[in-house]
């Protein structure tokens, strides 16, 4: 043990070899050192900033984020024979999309129908595609990003609710994969891990497909 | 200060800013001016956009510009050709969109704003028209009634003179120094037309080869207002 802190444990008036209460040794230097009258140790008043500043900026992004969601909602109602075709579009190859993902992998599977496992990965790529599209691209004015860029919000925030909305999709699509995997296991009579594991590695690779479209810059 | 840059030094595209040092305080019309390729457009960059791509400090407020950037950005407007909106759609369109992320942004001013940049008004012109039938003219017009509608307290105007008739000029820069006399404000002006930095602007920085030759009150004029 060092020498100041023998010192410490006597003024805290510890015996030898006793284990010290930190918040009483801290509690007798506080008033021994005048750090209580001088308003306290700057570490702990920089911890009160830091810890505010914090809160403030968890606030802002917050409420930064509510203001993408409506930037969105209006956007998508700027336009609406465009969102209808790309909804229609998205419907149509989720649907696509969901019905192969019945041919089940594994024991179960079809040597002959190998090629629906790329056709249901390119549907549902597709209808990734065109749900996401409304939200990153304008037709005629590219990016949206690239003219929100101007404005005072924060690029990491636009995806971090683009990726919300991608998630809350794949979510919705994937619990149907999923289902129509298992239902085409058993009806084939010979269900293995593989009708677990082919639904979710489609469903993430959809996820970074999307992550793609949306840009990580 | 309202703007104040400190030793601020970068490189763009076969140019430097070298050591860029001037404050200013609101109320005052700021006036660039240099040649093509002197670092003007690049100045308004750096405070416009959010990355760092500068050494030294850039402080709008009295808070650092660089660490605050998105919350500092709602008091600042960037007026230039470049500056992209949703041109397939009208000026109240792009409004309507844009508005929310602006806390400050207030529907009765911009109306005013676009009545007195004579986009209510002009002839077959209004707000409902998209933007991309505007003219260059009446494009920048449109985007000083916006930045007027956020309540702005610096405008960034990069040579937007250029190319404007005479009469909507001398109307323009009397729009610029109602905007002073009434908000607290600060115009930061690039140029090249040497009439209107002797003319019209308070104060005036002159670069040379990514320097600041020279800058300080303007001797002639000082801003002639009204």
């Amino acid at each position: 043990m060092s020498r100041m802190r023998r010192e410490e444990e006597k003024r805290a008036g510890f015996c030898a070899g006793k284990k010290p209460d930190p918040e009483d040794i801290k509690r007798n230097l506080w008033e021994e050192t005048g750090f209580k009258e001088k308003g306290g140790c700057g570490m702990e008043k920089g911890l009160k900033e830091t810890r505010e500043r914090e809160a403030r900026d968890k606030e802002f992004a917050r409420v930064s984020k509510e203001r993408i969601r409506v930037f969105d909602k209006n956007l998508v109602s700027m336009d609406r024979e465009m969102m209808f075709v790309y909804k229609f579009l998205n419907i149509i190859m989720s649907i696509f999309g969901c019905f192969m993902m019945i041919f089940p992998v594994g024991p179960a599977a079809d040597p002959d129908l190998r090629v629906l496992y790329v056709l249901a990965w390119m549907f549902l790529g597709m209808a990734v595609w065109e749900r996401m599209q409304p939200y990153v691209n304008v037709v005629g004015e590219g990016r949206v990003s690239k003219i929100l860029a101007c404005h005072p919000v924060e690029k990491r925030l636009v995806r971090q609710v683009r990726r919300e909305y991608l998630r809350r999709y794949l979510f919705q699509i994937g619990a149907v994969c999923l289902a129509a995997q298992q239902l085409g296991a058993l009806l084939n009579g010979a269900w293995s891990p593989w009708n677990l594991i082919y639904p979710a590695t489609v469903i993430l690779s959809l996820y970074l497909v999307g992550i793609l479209q949306i840009g990580w810059k | 200060m309202l703007l104040e840059f400190q030793n601020v030094s970068g490189t763009g595209r076969g140019f430097c800013l070298k050591d860029i040092s001037f404050g200013v305080e609101a109320g005052y019309l700021l006036g660039i001016a240099g040649e093509n390729g002197a670092g003007k457009t690049t100045l308004l960059h750096y405070i416009a956009d959010g990355k760092k791509h500068y050494t030294g400090s850039i402080r709008f407020q009295g808070q650092e510009l660089h660490t605050s950037h998105t919350k500092l950005l709602s008091r600042i407007a960037f007026v230039a050709d470049e500056v992209p909106f949703f041109k397939k759609y009208s000026g109240r369109q792009n409004a309507k969109l844009l508005a929310p992320f602006y806390a400050e942004w207030d529907w009765e001013l911009f109306e005013q704003a676009a009545g007195e940049v004579s986009l209510s008004t002009g002839a077959g012109l209004t707000l409902d028209t998209p933007l991309k039938n505007l003219s260059r003219g009446e494009y920048l017009r449109f985007q000083m009634a916006f930045a007027m509608a956020h309540h702005t307290k610096l405008y960034l105007l990069d040579e937007v003179t250029g190319g404007m008739d005479p009469v909507f000029r001398k109307e323009f820069f009397r729009l610029l120094h109602r905007i002073l006399q009434q908000e607290d404000t600060l115009i930061l002006m690039t140029t090249h037309i040497e009439e209107e930095i002797r003319e019209k602007m308070d104060y005036v920085g002159i670069l040379t080869d990514g320097r600041m030759e020279s800058f300080g009150e303007n001797g002639e004029g000082a801003g002639s207002r009204g």
